[in-house]
Protein backbone atom coordinates (compact mmCIF):
# COMPACT_ATOMS: atom_id res chain seq x y z
CA UNK A 1 0.00 0.00 0.00
CA UNK A 2 1.24 3.02 -0.79
CA UNK A 3 1.49 5.98 2.12
CA UNK A 4 -0.28 8.93 1.30
CA UNK A 5 2.02 11.90 1.11
CA UNK A 6 2.18 16.11 0.23
CA UNK A 7 2.65 15.18 -3.25
CA UNK A 8 -0.49 12.75 -3.31
CA UNK A 9 -2.22 16.27 -2.01
CA UNK A 10 -1.04 18.14 -4.62
CA UNK A 11 -1.86 15.63 -7.61
CA UNK A 12 -5.05 15.75 -6.16
CA UNK A 13 -5.63 19.35 -6.57
CA UNK A 14 -4.21 19.54 -9.75
CA UNK A 15 -6.24 16.77 -11.36
CA UNK A 16 -9.33 17.79 -9.65
CA UNK A 17 -8.68 21.26 -11.77
CA UNK A 18 -7.39 19.74 -14.72
CA UNK A 19 -10.97 17.60 -14.77
CA UNK A 20 -13.21 20.93 -14.04
CA UNK A 21 -11.20 22.40 -17.03
CA UNK A 22 -12.58 19.45 -19.10
CA UNK A 23 -15.99 19.08 -17.73
CA UNK A 24 -16.51 23.12 -18.93
CA UNK A 25 -14.69 22.73 -22.47
CA UNK A 26 -17.24 19.64 -22.89
CA UNK A 27 -20.48 21.85 -21.55
CA UNK A 28 -19.22 24.94 -23.77
CA UNK A 29 -18.63 22.54 -26.79
CA UNK A 30 -21.75 20.57 -26.48
CA UNK A 31 -24.03 23.10 -26.62
CA UNK A 32 -25.48 26.38 -28.11
CA UNK A 33 -27.32 27.92 -24.97
CA UNK A 34 -25.98 31.08 -24.38
CA UNK A 35 -26.73 30.55 -20.66
CA UNK A 36 -25.05 26.99 -20.47
CA UNK A 37 -22.16 28.06 -22.33
CA UNK A 38 -21.65 30.81 -19.56
CA UNK A 39 -21.95 28.71 -16.80
CA UNK A 40 -19.66 25.57 -18.57
CA UNK A 41 -16.96 28.95 -19.24
CA UNK A 42 -17.15 29.27 -14.96
CA UNK A 43 -16.66 25.95 -14.96
CA UNK A 44 -13.64 26.25 -16.66
CA UNK A 45 -12.91 29.41 -14.64
CA UNK A 46 -13.16 27.34 -11.26
CA UNK A 47 -10.66 24.80 -13.12
CA UNK A 48 -8.10 26.68 -14.53
CA UNK A 49 -8.17 28.79 -10.41
CA UNK A 50 -7.18 25.57 -8.73
CA UNK A 51 -4.45 24.80 -11.29
CA UNK A 52 -3.04 27.93 -10.68
CA UNK A 53 -3.02 28.07 -7.43
CA UNK A 54 -1.69 24.27 -7.28
CA UNK A 55 1.22 25.38 -9.28
CA UNK A 56 2.27 28.68 -7.33
CA UNK A 57 2.58 27.81 -4.05
CA UNK A 58 6.04 28.69 -3.26
CA UNK A 59 5.37 32.26 -4.08
CA UNK A 60 2.41 32.56 -1.87
CA UNK A 61 1.79 36.60 -1.84
CA UNK A 62 1.71 36.91 -5.39
CA UNK A 63 -0.95 33.84 -5.64
CA UNK A 64 -3.34 35.77 -2.89
CA UNK A 65 -2.58 38.88 -5.12
CA UNK A 66 -3.32 37.25 -8.20
CA UNK A 67 -6.05 35.14 -7.06
CA UNK A 68 -7.99 38.38 -6.06
CA UNK A 69 -7.06 39.83 -9.10
CA UNK A 70 -8.59 37.08 -11.14
CA UNK A 71 -11.64 36.58 -8.89
CA UNK A 72 -12.78 40.75 -9.86
CA UNK A 73 -11.96 40.12 -13.30
CA UNK A 74 -14.26 37.54 -13.70
CA UNK A 75 -16.75 38.74 -11.70
CA UNK A 76 -17.05 41.61 -13.82
CA UNK A 77 -16.91 39.42 -16.79
CA UNK A 78 -19.92 37.61 -15.38
CA UNK A 79 -21.92 40.56 -15.16
CA UNK A 80 -21.41 42.32 -18.98
CA UNK A 81 -21.89 38.57 -20.17
CA UNK A 82 -25.56 37.99 -18.31
CA UNK A 83 -26.70 41.63 -19.15
CA UNK A 84 -25.50 41.14 -23.41
CA UNK A 85 -27.45 37.72 -23.09
CA UNK A 86 -30.61 38.80 -21.26
CA UNK A 87 -31.17 41.94 -24.20
CA UNK A 88 -30.35 39.44 -26.59
CA UNK A 89 -33.20 36.93 -25.56
CA UNK A 90 -35.37 40.13 -25.24
CA UNK A 91 -35.08 41.22 -29.01
CA UNK A 92 -34.91 37.19 -30.66
CA UNK A 93 -37.09 35.02 -27.84
CA UNK A 94 -34.77 32.41 -27.97
CA UNK A 95 -31.12 31.95 -26.58
CA UNK A 96 -29.42 29.71 -28.85
CA UNK A 97 -25.52 31.36 -30.53
CA UNK A 98 -26.72 29.85 -34.16
CA UNK A 99 -29.35 32.32 -34.42
CA UNK A 100 -27.41 35.09 -33.70
CA UNK A 101 -26.18 36.28 -37.21
CA UNK A 102 -30.09 36.66 -38.27
CA UNK A 103 -29.78 39.63 -35.67
CA UNK A 104 -30.07 42.31 -37.32
CA UNK A 105 -28.68 45.55 -36.24
CA UNK A 106 -26.94 44.04 -33.39
CA UNK A 107 -28.23 43.44 -29.61
CA UNK B 1 13.42 9.54 22.29
CA UNK B 2 13.08 6.77 19.52
CA UNK B 3 9.70 6.32 20.86
CA UNK B 4 8.39 9.98 21.21
CA UNK B 5 9.81 10.15 17.26
CA UNK B 6 7.53 7.14 15.63
CA UNK B 7 4.22 8.58 17.63
CA UNK B 8 5.36 12.01 16.44
CA UNK B 9 5.99 10.71 12.70
CA UNK B 10 2.37 8.48 12.79
CA UNK B 11 0.67 11.10 13.71
CA UNK B 12 1.71 13.14 11.16
CA UNK B 13 1.61 10.67 8.67
CA UNK B 14 -2.68 10.34 10.14
CA UNK B 15 -2.89 14.01 9.41
CA UNK B 16 -1.72 13.87 5.98
CA UNK B 17 -3.80 10.91 5.42
CA UNK B 18 -6.79 12.91 6.80
CA UNK B 19 -6.31 15.49 5.04
CA UNK B 20 -6.00 13.45 1.43
CA UNK B 21 -9.56 11.92 2.58
CA UNK B 22 -11.15 14.47 3.28
CA UNK B 23 -9.75 16.39 0.09
CA UNK B 24 -11.10 13.64 -2.21
CA UNK B 25 -14.39 13.68 -0.96
CA UNK B 26 -14.52 17.59 -2.00
CA UNK B 27 -13.19 17.03 -5.30
CA UNK B 28 -15.50 14.62 -5.59
CA UNK B 29 -18.75 16.56 -4.59
CA UNK B 30 -16.73 19.51 -6.84
CA UNK B 31 -16.68 17.59 -9.84
CA UNK B 32 -20.23 16.04 -9.92
CA UNK B 33 -21.87 19.33 -9.16
CA UNK B 34 -19.84 20.29 -12.25
CA UNK B 35 -20.98 17.74 -14.37
CA UNK B 36 -24.73 18.87 -13.14
CA UNK B 37 -23.88 22.37 -13.97
CA UNK B 38 -22.96 21.10 -17.81
CA UNK B 39 -25.34 18.16 -17.76
CA UNK B 40 -28.54 19.70 -15.73
CA UNK B 41 -32.38 19.97 -17.51
CA UNK B 42 -33.24 22.96 -15.77
CA UNK B 43 -30.80 26.19 -16.42
CA UNK B 44 -31.74 27.51 -12.66
CA UNK B 45 -31.23 24.27 -11.26
CA UNK B 46 -27.42 24.21 -13.27
CA UNK B 47 -27.06 27.87 -12.07
CA UNK B 48 -26.95 26.79 -8.34
CA UNK B 49 -24.85 23.51 -9.21
CA UNK B 50 -22.11 26.40 -9.86
CA UNK B 51 -22.80 28.56 -7.14
CA UNK B 52 -22.44 25.04 -5.07
CA UNK B 53 -18.84 23.97 -7.66
CA UNK B 54 -17.51 27.56 -6.72
CA UNK B 55 -18.48 27.02 -3.16
CA UNK B 56 -16.60 23.96 -2.66
CA UNK B 57 -13.58 24.78 -4.72
CA UNK B 58 -13.17 27.95 -2.46
CA UNK B 59 -13.26 25.41 0.12
CA UNK B 60 -10.41 23.46 -1.41
CA UNK B 61 -8.69 26.30 -2.30
CA UNK B 62 -8.72 27.12 1.73
CA UNK B 63 -7.37 23.83 2.64
CA UNK B 64 -4.20 24.97 0.59
CA UNK B 65 -3.46 27.48 2.57
CA UNK B 66 -4.95 30.39 1.02
CA UNK B 67 -7.38 31.51 3.09
CA UNK B 68 -7.65 35.32 2.26
CA UNK B 69 -8.55 33.94 -1.47
CA UNK B 70 -11.56 31.51 -0.12
CA UNK B 71 -13.11 34.47 1.04
CA UNK B 72 -13.15 36.64 -1.11
CA UNK B 73 -14.36 33.77 -3.52
CA UNK B 74 -17.52 33.49 -1.40
CA UNK B 75 -18.25 36.87 -0.73
CA UNK B 76 -17.34 38.03 -4.47
CA UNK B 77 -17.31 35.36 -6.71
CA UNK B 78 -20.48 32.97 -5.19
CA UNK B 79 -22.04 35.64 -3.51
CA UNK B 80 -22.17 38.64 -6.41
CA UNK B 81 -21.21 36.72 -9.42
CA UNK B 82 -22.97 33.80 -9.69
CA UNK B 83 -25.72 34.94 -7.41
CA UNK B 84 -26.40 37.23 -10.48
CA UNK B 85 -26.54 34.30 -12.79
CA UNK B 86 -29.34 32.38 -10.78
CA UNK B 87 -31.42 35.72 -10.47
CA UNK B 88 -31.09 36.66 -14.13
CA UNK B 89 -32.00 33.26 -14.91
CA UNK B 90 -34.89 33.02 -13.07
CA UNK B 91 -35.97 36.37 -14.25
CA UNK B 92 -35.57 35.62 -17.86
CA UNK B 93 -37.94 32.73 -17.12
CA UNK B 94 -36.06 31.09 -20.43
CA UNK B 95 -36.57 27.28 -21.12
CA UNK B 96 -33.20 25.12 -23.15
CA UNK B 97 -34.26 24.47 -26.31
CA UNK B 98 -31.47 23.20 -28.29
CA UNK B 99 -30.53 19.95 -28.80
CA UNK B 100 -27.00 19.37 -27.66
CA UNK B 101 -23.92 17.61 -30.22
CA UNK B 102 -22.09 15.17 -27.47
CA UNK B 103 -19.50 14.22 -30.60
CA UNK B 104 -18.54 17.28 -30.59
CA UNK B 105 -18.42 17.98 -26.97
CA UNK B 106 -16.11 15.01 -26.40
CA UNK B 107 -14.31 15.11 -28.89
CA UNK B 108 -12.84 18.62 -27.98
CA UNK B 109 -13.06 17.45 -23.72
CA UNK B 110 -10.67 14.75 -24.74
CA UNK B 111 -8.27 16.52 -26.68
CA UNK B 112 -8.43 19.49 -24.21
CA UNK B 113 -7.52 16.95 -21.43
CA UNK B 114 -4.79 15.17 -23.14
CA UNK B 115 -2.85 18.51 -24.45
CA UNK B 116 -3.37 19.99 -20.85
CA UNK B 117 -2.54 16.75 -19.12
CA UNK B 118 1.15 16.55 -21.04
CA UNK B 119 1.57 20.05 -20.55
CA UNK B 120 0.84 20.07 -16.66
CA UNK B 121 3.14 16.78 -16.31
CA UNK B 122 6.09 19.15 -17.46
CA UNK B 123 5.12 22.12 -15.33
CA UNK B 124 4.31 20.57 -12.07
CA UNK B 125 7.28 20.97 -9.91
CA UNK B 126 5.75 19.81 -6.40
CA UNK B 127 3.35 21.02 -3.98
CA UNK B 128 3.91 22.45 -0.38
CA UNK B 129 0.62 24.02 2.11
CA UNK B 130 1.02 28.31 1.07
CA UNK B 131 2.29 30.00 4.33
CA UNK B 132 0.43 33.28 3.21
CA UNK B 133 1.35 36.03 5.30
CA UNK B 134 -1.18 37.95 7.35
CA UNK B 135 -3.54 40.16 5.27
CA UNK B 136 -2.00 42.93 6.37
CA UNK B 137 1.25 42.14 4.39
CA UNK B 138 -1.27 40.94 1.68
CA UNK B 139 -2.98 44.52 1.69
CA UNK B 140 0.05 46.25 1.75
CA UNK B 141 1.64 44.41 -1.42
CA UNK B 142 -1.96 45.52 -3.21
CA UNK B 143 -1.88 49.30 -2.52
CA UNK B 144 2.17 49.54 -3.30
CA UNK B 145 3.29 46.88 -5.78
CA UNK B 146 0.02 46.18 -7.31
CA UNK B 147 -1.81 49.81 -7.09
CA UNK B 148 -1.85 49.87 -10.55
CA UNK B 149 -3.60 47.10 -11.40
CA UNK B 150 -5.81 47.58 -8.60
CA UNK B 151 -6.78 51.10 -10.16
CA UNK B 152 -7.25 49.56 -13.44
CA UNK B 153 -9.66 46.83 -12.09
CA UNK B 154 -11.71 49.64 -9.69
CA UNK B 155 -11.97 51.43 -13.10
CA UNK B 156 -13.18 48.32 -15.25
CA UNK B 157 -15.84 47.41 -12.47
CA UNK B 158 -17.40 50.98 -12.50
CA UNK B 159 -17.33 50.67 -16.22
CA UNK B 160 -18.71 47.15 -16.17
CA UNK B 161 -21.81 48.15 -13.58
CA UNK B 162 -22.48 50.94 -16.46
CA UNK B 163 -22.16 49.19 -19.10
CA UNK B 164 -24.30 45.96 -17.74
CA UNK B 165 -27.13 48.72 -16.29
CA UNK B 166 -27.26 50.27 -19.78
CA UNK B 167 -27.31 47.19 -21.86
CA UNK B 168 -30.15 45.71 -19.17
CA UNK B 169 -32.46 49.13 -19.75
CA UNK B 170 -32.23 49.01 -23.33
Amino acid sequence: MTAVTIESIGYTITVTGLLLITIGVYGFAATRNLIRMLLSLEIVFNGVFLVILALITSAPSYATALGIILISVVSAEVAVVVAIIAAYYRKTGVLDSDSAENVEGGV
Amino acid sequence: MLRFLLVREVNRRLDIAYDYLGLTILSAFALYFAYLTVRGKDLVYSSVSLALTASIVSLIVAFMGYHLIAIVQLLVYVGAAVMFIIVSVSLLGAKETTVRNEYIGVTVALFTLSVLGLYLNKLYTGFTFAKVPPAQTISDLLLSRYMSVLVLIIVALAATIIEAISLAKR
